[in-house]
């Protein structure tokens, strides 16, 4: 396994200590009723120590593996490029959330971008790329508002 | 309704144009590698707020059927599995085909396909009801011990470590946690999120965690480029020799798929490796399996094909999802405010009668498809990957919003969209988080009823005997990979 995916297994069980933690913290208000053998915070504490548990182990073993020899990795650009797409995911998402642009503008913009930030030889891609996403822009946009109804930005 | 009229009214013109809108896209996403029937499921929930609840059940039964079949085109002709579930149709498919026998190498698997789903038709439609009979006398320890059981098995067979496994599951079931209890009307987890007082919705953490994380992990992943064979088209009937040569084989891997589909949580994947690993066992030329050898063909696709069947039983009779994609099944059905289990028979028998029926139709139109497609699909592998990623990316996040008219939820998209990338990135089985996350409030609502009726005793659950037999096979499934010694082999559930 390379540096990275343990970097991942590394990550993914902060989060899970993190997560488990504050619910383990939350539980503690949750006390057990006349009518109900154990309260609301039992089941939910009791998953939360097995989390506990189960992401101590993982930390350990991740940081084990990052400590140890180094092997050939991805390269970095298509990292960053996946990166760059998910944040373009969410300005098209805040753009869209803010009401200042209309859904069709914002999807052709965020279709014809995206393709070309993630796509290994843009250029091929590009003809493709613009049509898509005025097909997607437009059409979708008729589609919500005409046949479902539906309030699209 | 009875199947009969579910039957007559899946026939009408609107149904089958969903069944072949179904059964069409399946395909599509089954031919395409990065892209499984999970992804396009998660992504059609939202459409389905707009549909009749039979209605969504039959596009959406339609697209399981069309997607666990069609990988094997691009499997046997390309050598790349569409699906996990056609890994094994590539060792043997593509060298046939490679030898001049494309056609034959495709009638075999669109046969078999065909068989597998019809066989384990039969058992849903004969075993369902009688199960959700019996299901109906569990008690709350007897569910709580038979959902503790798909929750260990799931995580057993998932790829990667056994600590992994459990971890999903573990994370799976603290994010379906917050919101009001259930058994005392407390709001618990929120944290001052007036959004997360009905808790989180299953649309945007599946949508979340399947589509936007899977879809961006895959995007990372160098595109797959084979040396295809040509097929011009033709040949795709199973020759009556072949029919003849094949029938103990197509019946034992349709049982073992079928078999496979309704233990819990577990795919056509291992439904396919296992058939396959069987008809080689007691084949008299064993030394042909993975060079071209029409049995080993016919035992993956029938039994993956047989999961389909199989996996629907326990989620209509139990209300516990056979596989991963049942998951967004069971999601879809929340979503009208359907609850499946064992009274779904009573309450929404309609229901009921078309998912079975929708599977015996969405079988046949996937049979019409593939003898008359196999040419236009081939080519689909060609759409380039960046306009498939951006296209699910689009999807998810105004198919999320229309759903509740809500940005909240685009917003909790997007997070376990994060979480999925990085647990895909880090090895973790996305299977068990997205079952967890489904089946832990059914848990513990019937643990807590179950202590309820004992006065708070837990020893009931041990010493009833089908709570305390299923008690026992789950802390065996358990505790297996921690006595046995070596690796744990790599079965991979259909979520890989």
């Amino acid at each position: 396994m390379t540096r990275r995916v343990h970097l991942a297994e590394a990550l993914v069980s902060i989060l899970t200590i993190a997560i488990a933690t504050l619910f383990l913290w939350d539980a503690r208000r949750y006390a057990a009723s006349p009518f109900e053998p154990i309260g609301s915070g039992a089941v939910p504490a009791g998953v939360c120590v097995a989390a506990l548990v189960l992401s101590t182990i993982m930390l350990v073993q991740s940081a084990r593996g990052l400590l140890g020899p180094r092997l050939a990795e991805a390269p970095v650009e298509l990292t960053l490029r996946v990166a760059a797409t998910f944040l373009l995911t969410v300005a098209y998402t805040a753009s869209l959330a803010s009401g200042q642009v209309r859904y069709a503008f914002a999807t052709v913009a965020f279709v014809s971008l995206g393709v070309l930030i993630i796509a290994e030889h843009p250029r091929q891609l590009a003809p493709w790329a613009v049509g898509i996403a005025f097909v997607l822009g437009f059409g979708m946009d008729y589609v919500f508002r005409t046949i479902f109804v539906t309030n699209i930005p | 309704m009875t199947l009969t009229s579910a039957l007559l009214m899946l026939l009408t013109p609107w149904h089958l144009f969903l069944t072949a809108t179904g059964v069409f896209l399946g395909i599509i996403v089954g031919v395409m590698p990065g892209i499984n029937g999970a992804m396009l499921i998660a992504l059609t929930l939202p459409l389905t707020y707009y549909m009749q609840p039979n209605d969504a059940m039959n596009l959406l039964v339609s697209m399981y059927t069309g997607s666990i079949t069609g990988g094997l085109i691009t499997a046997t002709l390309l050598r790349i599995p569409g699906e996990p579930a056609n890994i094994m149709t590539t060792f043997d498919g593509y060298p046939m085909a490679k030898g001049g026998e494309a056609g034959r190498a495709l009638a075999l698997g669109i046969g078999a396909s065909t068989f597998g789903s019809l066989f384990a038709w039969v058992a849903l439609a004969t075993l369902t009801r009688p199960l959700s009979e019996l299901a109906v006398r569990f008690g709350p320890f007897d569910y709580f011990a038979l959902v503790m059981t798909a929750l260990v098995l799931i995580v057993s067979v998932s790829k990667g470590s056994m600590v992994k496994g459990l971890m999903s599951a573990c994370l799976g079931a603290l994010v379906a946690f917050p919101g009001v209890d259930q058994s005392t009307g407390q709001s618990r987890f929120v944290f001052g999120w007036w959004q997360m007082t009905s808790g989180l919705d299953v649309l945007p953490v599946l949508v979340g965690v399947f589509a936007i994380g899977t879809v961006l992990h895959d995007s990372m992943t160098p595109e797959e480029h084979a040396d295809g064979v040509s097929y011009k088209g033709g040949g795709l009937f199973m020759k009556l020799a072949d029919w003849r040569d094949q029938f103990l084989n197509l019946i034992r891997s349709s049982a073992i798929g079928t078999w496979i589909g309704i233990l819990p949580g577990i795919g056509a994947g291992v439904g396919a490796l296992v058939s396959y690993t069987v008809a080689r066992n007691v084949s008299k030329t064993p030394e042909r399996f993975g060079k071209g050898s029409p049995h080993g063909i016919v035992a993956s696709e029938a039994a993956a094909n047989g999961t389909i069947g199989g996996a629907l039983i326990p989620l209509i009779a139990m209300g516990i999802p056979g596989s991963v994609i049942d998951v967004f099944l069971m999601g879809a059905m929340q979503i009208h405010g359907i609850q499946p289990g064992p009274l779904l028979f009573q309450n929404q028998a309609g229901l009921v009668y078309t998912i079975i029926g929708s599977c015996l139709t969405s079988t046949i139109m996937m049979f019409v498809m593939m003898m008359t497609m196999i040419p236009l699909l081939r080519r689909v592998i060609d759409i380039p990957r960046p306009l498939v990623t951006i296209l699910v990316l689009t999807f998810c996040v105004i198919g999320v919003f229309a759903a509740n008219n809500r940005w909240f939820e685009v917003g909790v998209a997007l997070a376990f969209g994060v979480l999925g990338f990085g647990m895909e990135r880090g090895g973790f089985p996305l299977g068990p988080f997205v079952i967890a996350f489904i089946l832990t409030p059914i848990a513990e609502s019937k643990l807590r009823s179950g202590l309820m009726i004992t006065d708070g005793d837990f020893w009931p659950l041990f010493t009833q005997p089908l709570s305390g037999s299923l008690m026992a096979i789950a802390i065996a499934l358990f505790l297996w990979p921690l006595v046995r010694r070596g690796p744990k082999p790599s079965v991979l559930t259909e979520t890989g």
